[in-house]
Formats: C-alpha cells, sequence, structure tokens
C-alpha cells in the first residue's frame, strides 16, 4: 500500500515538473514573439505568418539551393555568410544594409558599417544572428560541408535563410550573381556584374587563342604544401568551375581527367610532371619558395624552371564575378609571354559594357 | 632440429624479406615496372645514373621519396623487434617489449621536448633527436625496472602490463599537456604518439644504417649470455655469467634502438612483441639466431605495415602504428592468455 501511495506521489511530482516547464517554454515564446512583432513592424504581416504556423508556410521562391523561402516586403537588414556574398552585396551598392557578416569577409571592411557583427561560418551564433532581426540571411556551401546546415535553428526560427551552394561552373556564379540581386530587388546592378565578368573572361580568352598549340602548358594547382605531417595535396579536377578556368587560359590542368575536389599523394603530384604549379594558399606565404624546396621534386619541370607561384586565394577561391580577374593572374602566372600586357579590370568592362 | 632444415629456413626467410621489400618499394599510387626499378637502383648504386628511357620523375620517386622510406620502415622494424627480443630474454617475461613498458613512449617524450624547446646539440646537430630519444628511453627502462622490482621480484605478467600502463599513461599525458602548451607542434606531436613514416629519407637511413649494425654486433656478442640468463639471474652466476654487467650493456642497447626509431618516426607498437615470438617459434629459442632473424622478420613486418598506412586509404596516410597495434594487440592478448594457461 505504501509503495503503491509512493509511487503515486512520485508519479504526481514528475507530471507537475513536466507541465510547469512545459508553461515556462510557452511564457518565453510569446515574449520572445512579442519582442520580435514590436521590434519589426516594417514586416509584421510576414512575421505573423511564419511564427504561427512555420512549416506550412507558402514559399515565394527557390533558393540556390532549391529549398522554398519567404522574402519579407523589404530587404534593410542583410546578414551574409560568405566572403563571395559578401563582395557582390557590396558591389551592387547594399553596402550599407550589411548588419552582419561571416569572421572571412573582414577582407572587405573597410566598405561596411563599423559596427557589423561578426560570426564564424562553420559554427554560427545562430541566436546572435536572430538577435539581429535580419531580414535575409545568406549562407553558403562552404558551411554545411559537413552535410547538415549549421544555420538549422536559424531557418526553424522563421528567419529567411538563402542558401547559396558552393557553385560547379562559371555559368552557376553569374545564376548566383543573378540570386543575390534579384533576391535584393538589385537585378539590373547584378546583370551588370555578370555582364562585366563575361566579357572580361572573353577577352581572357581570345589572348589564350594565341598560345600556339605546341606551347600549351600542363598547371598543378595546390592548396597547401605537403609535409611529413600531411603528405596529402588539395587540388582540382573536371567539374569544378576552376577546371572551367584553366579551360579559358588555354592550359591543360594535371589533374583534369579526375572529377572534383581532390588530394592527391605526393607522387601523382611528381608523376603529373607540371609545367607550372600554382600555390593557392594565402594563410601560407612562401608557399611556392617551400615546393622549390621540397626534397625529390627537383626533377619537376616547374620546380627545374622555377616556374611556382604563389596566387591570391581570394580571388579565385570565392566564387563570384572576381574570378575572372582570377583567370588573368593565373594566366600571367603560366603565359607571361602572351598576358604581360593584358592590364584590363573589371570595373573598365563595366563601363565598356 | 637439424642444422640443414634451419639453413633453409633462414634462406627462405632471407629472400621472402627481399621480396616483401621490393614490392613495398614497388607498390605505391605511382606505378613502375621491374625492369626500371632495377634499372633506377641499379643506376644509383653503381653510379652511372638514371638509365635511358626512364623518366628523371622516376628517378625521383622511387630513388628520393620511396626506397629511402621503405629500408627506414625495415630497419626501424628490425631495431624494434631486437630490443624486444632483447628485453623478453633479460626480464625472462614474454610480454616486455619497449612498447609494452613504456620505453617507446618516454622516449618520444625526449624527442618532443627537442622539438618544442628547439635545443641542438653543439656538434652532433643531426643526432640531438635520436640522443634525446635514447637518454628519455634509457630513463624509463630503468623506472620501468625498478618500479618492476618493487612490486615482485621475480617480475610476473601482471607486472610487466601494469607498469607499461602506468608509464605510458603518464608519459601520454606529459604529452598532451606539451601539445597543450605549444600549438604550433601539436599536430606534429600527435602524428608522433602514432608514428609516422612519411617523408623520412636517405638523412635517416644514414643515422639508422651505422646505429643498428653496431647496436647488432653488440647484443650478437652478448647473445650466448642472453642465452644462459633466459634461466634466471641465479643460474647466470652459477655458470660463470656476470649478470649485471651483460643486464647493464644490453639495456643501454635497447633503449639506443628503441631511443633512435621512436625519435624518427614516434611511438609504434608491437612490432617489437610479437616479431620475436615468431621467431622463436619457428627458429627456437638460441638468441644467435633469435637475434637476427628478429631482426629480418620485424622489418619486413614493418615495411609491410607502413605500405599499407600509406595506400589503403590512399592520398591519405593513417598512422603507421595504428596499422601495427590493429595486428599487434590481438597478438599481444593471445601471448597473455596462453602464457597465463601455462602457469596456472
Amino acid at each position: 500500500m505504501k509503495k503503491i501511495l509512493a509511487i503515486i506521489v512520485a508519479l504526481a511530482t514528475t507530471m507537475a515538473f513536466a507541465t510547469a516547464c512545459n508553461e515556462k517554454t510557452d511564457v518565453s515564446d510569446a515574449s520572445n514573439t512579442e519582442a520580435e512583432t514590436s521590434d519589426t513592424q516594417a514586416s509584421e504581416s510576414s512575421e505573423d505568418t511564419e511564427a504561427t504556423e512555420p512549416s506550412t508556410a507558402e514559399s515565394d521562391m527557390l533558393d540556390r539551393a532549391g529549398n522554398g523561402i519567404v522574402l519579407p516586403e523589404k530587404i534593410e537588414k542583410i546578414v551574409s555568410m560568405a566572403p563571395s556574398t559578401t563582395q557582390v552585396l557590396i558591389e551592387i551598392g547594399l553596402a550599407d544594409k550589411i548588419v552582419g557578416i561571416d569572421t572571412n569577409s573582414v577582407t572587405y571592411i573597410a566598405d561596411l558599417s563599423a559596427d557589423v557583427a561578426q560570426f564564424d561560418m562553420m559554427s554560427p551564433d545562430n541566436e546572435a544572428i536572430a538577435a539581429l532581426d535580419p531580414d535575409i540571411v545568406f549562407t553558403s556551401g562552404m558551411s554545411s560541408a559537413g552535410g547538415t546546415s549549421p544555420f538549422q535553428s536559424l531557418i526553424d526560427s522563421g528567419v529567411c535563410v538563402a542558401d547559396i551552394p558552393s557553385s560547379a561552373s562559371i555559368a552557376d556564379i553569374a545564376e548566383d550573381i543573378r540570386f543575390i540581386g534579384t533576391v535584393t530587388g538589385k537585378e539590373s546592378e547584378a546583370e551588370d556584374l555578370v555582364e562585366a565578368m563575361n566579357l572580361y573572361i572573353s577577352a581572357v580568352e581570345d589572348i589564350a587563342k594565341t598560345v600556339p598549340e605546341g606551347e600549351k602548358k600542363t598547371v598543378l594547382l595546390m592548396m597547401n604544401v605537403p609535409s611529413a605531417e600531411f603528405p596529402t595535396i588539395y587540388t582540382v579536377g573536371k567539374g569544378t568551375y576552376m577546371d572551367e578556368m584553366f579551360g579559358i587560359i588555354g592550359a591543360e590542368n594535371a589533374f583534369g581527367s579526375q572529377e572534383g575536389w581532390l588530394s592527391i599523394s605526393i607522387e601523382e603530384a611528381l608523376a603529373a610532371d607540371p609545367d607550372v604549379i600554382l600555390m593557392d594558399c594565402n594563410w601560407m606565404p612562401g608557399a611556392d619558395e617551400a615546393v622549390k624546396a621540397l626534397e625529390g621534386w627537383e626533377n619537376v619541370t616547374a620546380v627545374k624552371n622555377g616556374d611556382v607561384y604563389q596566387i591570391d586565394e581570394d580571388l579565385c577561391s570565392r566564387p563570384n564575378h572576381h574570378v575572372a580577374e582570377a583567370c588573368a593572374e593565373w594566366a600571367k602566372c603560366i603565359y607571361p609571354d602572351q598576358f604581360n600586357e593584358f592590364n584590363m579590370t573589371l570595373e573598365l568592362m563595366a563601363e565598356a559594357a | 632440429m637439424n642444422k640443414k632444415g634451419t639453413g633453409l629456413k633462414i634462406v627462405i626467410s632471407a629472400v621472402l624479406c627481399l621480396f616483401i621489400l621490393v614490392v613495398c618499394i614497388r607498390a605505391g599510387s605511382v606505378y613502375i615496372s621491374l625492369k626500371d626499378l632495377f634499372g633506377i637502383i641499379g643506376g644509383h648504386l653503381t653510379g652511372k645514373g638514371t638509365p635511358e628511357g626512364v623518366a628523371p620523375m622516376m628517378d625521383s620517386i622511387f630513388w628520393t621519396i620511396r626506397m629511402p622510406r621503405a629500408l627506414c620502415a625495415f630497419m626501424v622494424g628490425g631495431a624494434l623487434s631486437i630490443s624486444g627480443a632483447c628485453m623478453q630474454a633479460l626480464l625472462q617475461n614474454p610480454l616486455a617489449s619497449s612498447y609494452t613498458l613504456g620505453v617507446s613512449s618516454g622516449a618520444s617524450v625526449g624527442a618532443a621536448l627537442v622539438l618544442v624547446t628547439g635545443i641542438t646539440l653543439p656538434v652532433f646537430t643531426n643526432f640531438t633527436l635520436p640522443f634525446a630519444g635514447f637518454v628519455f628511453g634509457l630513463l624509463t627502462v630503468t623506472a620501468a625496472i625498478l618500479m618492476a622490482r618493487a612490486i615482485d621480484r621475480s617480475i610476473s605478467n601482471t607486472t610487466v602490463v601494469l607498469i607499461g600502463m602506468v608509464l605510458s599513461l603518464f608519459v601520454n599525458g606529459v604529452l598532451n599537456l606539451l601539445s597543450t602548451f605549444d600549438d604550433a607542434h601539436s599536430k606534429q606531436l600527435y602524428l608522433w604518439m602514432m608514428g609516422s613514416f612519411s617523408a623520412r629519407g636517405w638523412k635517416h637511413c644514414a643515422v639508422l644504417f651505422p646505429v643498428c649494425i653496431i647496436c647488432f654486433i653488440g647484443l650478437m656478442l652478448m647473445s650466448r649470455k642472453m642465452d644462459i640468463m633466459s634461466f634466471g639471474d641465479l643460474q647466470a652466476q652459477a655458470m660463470g655469467v656476470d649478470a649485471k654487467k651483460t643486464k647493464i650493456v644490453s639495456i643501454l642497447i635497447c633503449a639506443l634502438l628503441t631511443g633512435i626509431s621512436v625519435a624518427f618516426t614516434g611511438v609504434i607498437g608491437f612490432v617489437d612483441l610479437a616479431a620475436p615470438h615468431v621467431v622463436r617459434k619457428l627458429f627456437g629459442p638460441a638468441h644467435k639466431l633469435v637475434l637476427p632473424m628478429s631482426f629480418i622478420y620485424g622489418g619486413a613486418f614493418m615495411a609491410l605495415c607502413d605500405l599499407i598506412s600509406r595506400t589503403i586509404l590512399s592520398p591519405r596516410e593513417i598512422p603507421v602504428g595504428a596499422v601495427t597495434a590493429l595486428i599487434g594487440a590481438p597478438f599481444f592478448a593471445y601471448v597473455f592468455f596462453v602464457s597465463r594457461r601455462k602457469t596456472r
């Protein structure tokens, strides 16, 4: 009898606790939504629909990842979680609307307002982002590299999150730029950027055609210097926009026969015997000299001729219209005779357009 | 066992070991024909240079990268194995070895300290790392034996396992502490705990080779005494062997062999335990055979493990210590249980 009583008492207390907890969360939820609505009078209506029934909300359009998104009526506050996107936003004239960026975007901090918030793109502080009350958050494929988006709780909270996965081709990069323009109501500005990029690329292609067939060079792009601790080399294969860049310049990618972003062994790199090596790693100054000093590499044509160059990672690794300029930078390393005189800039191209 | 049979076994073992070495040099992410491979090796040995028709890149890959690496693995495996064989004889314990006693871990602390502090020996700069490994290996082996003696004079299996565990855990703690204080080297230190032959070149072989030869000759000269000492210190004294002196000299040599191996590659476990056991099964307990055969078997085993470590997940490499542990840990358990059953 006593036992049964004890069990009943125990059950009753746990029930009481459980309901108390539920009530608590309900209360905090309510206060949250209240605070949000009072903060953002401009987008009150959309906020309400999302807050009440987020799962069944009708989506206006698809983002670049194919997820349905609901655009707020007006975009006044933007959070950009990728440097490539930040750069595009600035150049279509939205610098003053950016309230938050990822830590890699600090390269452009001079163009942004001084109190812009910074977040880690791999493990973002979603609460802090939500507290900025952004109208839209641009994310990139880099963040969801692990398979799940670190922004899920932000999406669930009803913030408009537009994902732009890492593009595999220059045509896709153009679509990314157009998408940013469409979403932010700057279609024509975005179109100008795309046009400038395409003009620039065809200018590079025209010069590349003057390289005689027999002088085509094989190029190895390396994103790190192999070491005893990490004897693997990261490079690119076909199906990447960087491989496409080699095609534009008229050079052969040493690992163009393989698919996607690659990791290769030192032996494979040596066996490829590239004519030119491009070091795509800003984080390691002097990587070009480090490669020349590697043991066993002295017979590689590129090392023998001293054709190992450090290129600007920020220019080619951030997939937006500036990859056009990266093409020219690479071309100057690979075919200096043909490209020495080439001094085009994207701005000049935009004016020409 | 008759003499003829033993001779045949030695020849077969030597041929097998050479075959494994060639396989290890040849296999990898870049293919080469046997003819080209021997052409390259022959060209270098005779001083004629790369033969006609072989790309200079092939020469780089096989002569500068793969061959020293395979030889390095072979020598380290051999060095660890003879030191293991020697320790098993001295402590009269089948589970004794540099790794199980924590000596390898101790040596790695010495090497890690050199790495972190950047201290170098005044004249022999190249020998700083092996020297530090030697000193710390010696310190740990002394500590291990003193502790073992303090627990029980006969040094049973359980004691060896216990001591090894205590020392390894302590040393791993020190290594972890070092890598926390020194972020720049933390990745290097971490790899050290598992061992790797990646990027080991001729300069490593050049240090390993003379040390291995000298230590090997030293131990061979004492092989007869080791046979006698396997019966225990008292018996050895009775038969006129200066047990104390032999013990000290051979422990010095073992510490040197372990220290240099660890300093160049990191902590690699279980070869030193397994190879001597296999050899004793095949060739009997006489140390004048056990020592050289342990070197050959341990070396070939290590070269194979290194081949696995660099090819199985190519282009990524897995630490060679992980490979030897996967094979060696079950073997360790097997020896432990078998010897327990015997004592019961």
